[in-house]
């Protein structure tokens, strides 16, 4: 059996791990290891061929691989070491236990980084009853058989869910020759990005059927037809209304979930809203030596709030491994009115630095107020144009704003107009 | 013409009101950066997307190179794009940005390599 020592260890070389790494090996930690069980770094961005990475970060439009790529390089000549085909399957104290293509593995560490990403939520979530036939996908499974196996998944195809893999996706199938039927979704708003509807949906006259949902799958062998029905206001079926839809593929974009097996290996606290870790403002759980990053923290929309976010988390554990990381006194970040949740759940008031926090709305509004509160006074707040639960919102503290901090804070919008 | 555009050029989605009769005096209302300015002009006048898309090409792991449009395209050769693209076969290493096709398809933009196989 093998140990290898090192300062900093990260798990998962998608986006978040190499930001996380880089930034660590830059902050001046000695020997950073990425573990990653996949072939290649890039993690789920080598499959997002489609354009709209990196607008906020380089200010261009790149596709998926080439934002990876520009990550790799970076992390490649900050040092950063990358132990590929290697899977983590156990944390214990300050040491991963991995299984990689030489056989078992421990790794030891000062620091760890957790960028394990998130996985999507299956039929067998939903419980969509109806028979068991093929031709029923994840989204982003969809979408690695065809951006990277090039293999053809079926011909008339609905889409229940409208996250944005499922609308990208629905503009892939079209570009590939299948006729998209309709995108379901169950709310009566979109689940995903503005962007994503004008841009895969609306450009090919794609229906999308808000209020409505997948009742029943039809098929022996092969899928043949689903039924879709409206939904009222409680999100319950109207059977009377129902219709059935013939198509040989159904597509799921219906939700991601945080893969933290491992942390719960490790006895991280995670919170059951986000399923990801509770946080401080470090990104440090728990466990004070394990921070977490990208979207085993929470569900992202950008690739470039993941970069932002992880480059913090990994300067942090650098600093933590170097016995450099502040620590005060910790605040609760709680939902307020309106907001569905609030990471860093903590605010460590170090004051150090500013902070910025990153949350989701609960029903798309116009005009909407966002604000931050400390025992009902004000501490910040911010007016946007538009808000919806698709797009994460931001506040950010100031260093002063942090360091007078005696209590728990609450993040909570005002809807000039409701457009649910 | 009278119509609401939603820009796409980043994720605050503005809503762009826009009134024109012909290329000179379209008026633009809503916007908030000088990107979404232009964005909407386009939107009006000939609307353009990056086409992205992927090619056979033999690599470990994969037997798909991912490609795209140097250059934002003309909307309507989207389709015609998905079409050829599906004739390309590649074989040997290939760079991001390394040029596959010149001028695809007569739109102006070459079409390029997305990743380094």
């Amino acid at each position: 059996m093998k140990t290898i020592d090192c300062d900093v260890a990260v798990v998962g070389a998608g986006p978040a791990g190499l930001a996380a790494a880089e930034a660590a090996k830059s902050t001046g930690a000695g020997k950073v290891i990425i573990i990653e069980r996949d072939i290649r770094a890039g993690g789920i961005l080598q499959q997002g061929i489609h354009p709209g990475f990196g607008l906020q970060i380089f200010g261009e439009e790149l596709t998926g691989p080439e934002y990876a790529e520009r990550y790799m390089k970076q992390a490649d000549s900050a040092g950063v070491e990358l132990l590929l085909g290697t899977t983590a399957l156990e944390l214990r104290d300050r040491e991963l236990v991995c299984a990689g293509t030489e056989g078992l593995l421990h790794v030891r560490f000062g620091a760890l980084v957790l960028a394990m990403g998130c996985r999507e939520r299956t039929r067998a979530n939903l419980v969509i009853p109806g028979s068991r036939p093929s031709g029923i996908y994840t989204a982003g499974t969809a979408q690695k058989l065809i951006n990277i196996y090039g293999d053809k998944i079926g011909k008339e195809v609905v889409i229940l869910g409208s996250g944005d893999i499922g609308m990208i996706m629905a503009r892939r199938l079209t570009l590939e020759g299948a006729h998209v039927k309709a995108v379901v979704e169950l709310l009566p708003f979109l689940a995903g990005l503005t962007r994503n509807k004008v841009q895969c949906l609306d450009d090919f006259g794609i229906p999308l059927l808000l209020s409505h949902t997948v009742v029943d799958i039809e098929g022996v062998d092969r899928l043949t037809s689903v039924t879709v029905c409206p939904v009222d206001e409680k999100r319950r079926p109207v059977l009377d209304k129902q219709e059935k839809i013939p198509c040989d593929t159904l597509l799921l974009s219906v939700g991601l979930i945080p893969e933290n097996e491992l942390s719960r290996t490790g006895k991280i606290e995670l919170s059951p809203v986000t399923r990801g870790a509770v946080v401080n403002q470090y990104k440090q759980t728990s466990n004070p030596a394990v921070f977490a990053c990208g979207n085993v923290l929470h569900v992202n929309d950008l690739v470039d709030h993941v970069s932002r976010e992880s480059a913090e988390a990994g300067r942090n554990a650098a600093l933590y491994a170097a016995g450099k990381l502040p620590s005060a006194a910790a605040y609760a970040a709680v939902p307020g009115n309106g907001i569905r949740y609030v990471c860093p759940q903590k605010v460590v008031a170090d004051g150090n630095e500013e902070v910025t926090l990153y949350f989701r709305t609960m029903i798309p509004g116009r005009r909407t107020v966002i604000r931050c509160t400390a025992n009902g006074k004000e501490l910040v707040s911010r007016k946007c144009v538009r808000t919806s639960p698709g797009t994460m919102e931001k506040l950010v503290l100031s260093k002063e704003t942090v360091a007078s901090l005696n209590g728990p804070i609450e993040v909570s919008c005002e809807h000039g107009e409701v457009l649910a | 013409m009278k119509r609401t555009i939603i820009c796409t050029v980043c994720p605050q989605g503005c809503e762009i009101e826009a009134e024109f009769t012909n290329a000179s005096d379209i008026v633009l209302k809503g916007f908030s950066c000088p990107r979404g300015e232009r964005y909407a002009k386009d939107e009006c006048l000939a609307p353009k997307r990056v086409f992205t898309s992927s090619v056979r090409a033999e690599a470990p792991g994969r037997r798909m190179l991912p490609v795209r449009t140097k250059e934002p395209i003309a909307k309507e050769m989207l389709l015609p794009c998905a079409e050829a693209v599906r004739q390309i076969r590649l074989d040997g290493s290939v760079k991001a940005g390394d040029v596959i096709r010149k001028d695809f398809l007569g739109t102006g933009s070459d079409l390029i390599a997305s990743m380094t196989l």
